[in-house]
């Protein structure tokens, strides 16, 4: 199953990780969190290698950067 | 696994969320456009980034608990998205009517850091929720962090 774990620290200052998405389709599921919880300009995105996987587990034709 | 986003700054964009929050340390939002506080600058701290003196004790509504005089203002702050908690942490008396300005930050935490961990929490379920996901378990840790997990269809 595709999970995105939510870790708040006790600053309130969020951390946002997708688990289990291939080829990119975490950028859009992690979306509407981001969206609701930063502001301008206040985002770290540190990309797994995992991202890259193509869903038939060959290696995608293009980075998401 | 695809991908972590730290963010570092969370503004208020989500009054239900901040609303819960507050409930949740036993106080209540109060529509009004000015919290109490000391009153004026005097210049013993630095004003928050993107605030001038003028604007210190205006808000768009502000947040109040039992027995603390004091408030916190949900302020806009110049180029930002959303609102951020201001409040004065300055005196300790106990009266209830007075400058209990310590009592305020004992109570939401040094920089709101307690009342900002709900919000966050609360923010980021109301998120999930639009979206469609579920909300499989909220923990949390020795060192007080929340953990949310949430379910992807």
């Amino acid at each position: 199953m595709k999970t995105i774990t939510v870790t708040i620290d006790k600053q309130g200052k969020p951390t946002i990780e997708a688990n289990g998405f291939l080829n990119g389709s975490c950028k859009a599921a992690t979306k509407p969190l981001e969206d609701a919880l930063s502001g301008k300009d206040e985002k770290i995105v540190t990309d797994k290698p995992e991202m890259f996987i193509a869903q038939s587990g060959g290696v995608a034709d293009s980075m998401h950067l | 696994m695809s991908h972590v986003t730290a963010i570092r700054t969370v503004p208020i964009k989500d009054k239900a969320a901040i609303t819960s929050a507050v409930k949740e340390l036993g106080g209540e939002i109060i529509e009004k456009k000015e919290y109490k506080w000391y009153g004026r600058h005097v210049g013993d701290y630095a004003l928050p980034k993107g605030m001038k003196k003028e604007d210190l004790g205006k808000c768009e509504f502000a947040a109040k608990f039992p027995g603390i005089n004091y408030e916190v203002g949900f302020s806009k702050v110049e180029g930002e998205e959303g609102l951020f908690p201001l409040f004065d942490f300055w005196g300790s008396d106990s009266s209830g009517s007075g400058h209990d300005g310590k009592y305020l930050q004992k109570k939401i935490g040094d920089d709101a850091g307690i009342l900002m961990q709900k919000y966050s929490t609360h923010a980021a379920i109301n998120a999930a929720l639009s979206a469609g996901y579920m909300v499989m378990g909220q923990t949390t840790d020795a060192k007080g962090n929340v953990h949310l997990e949430l379910g992807v269809m």
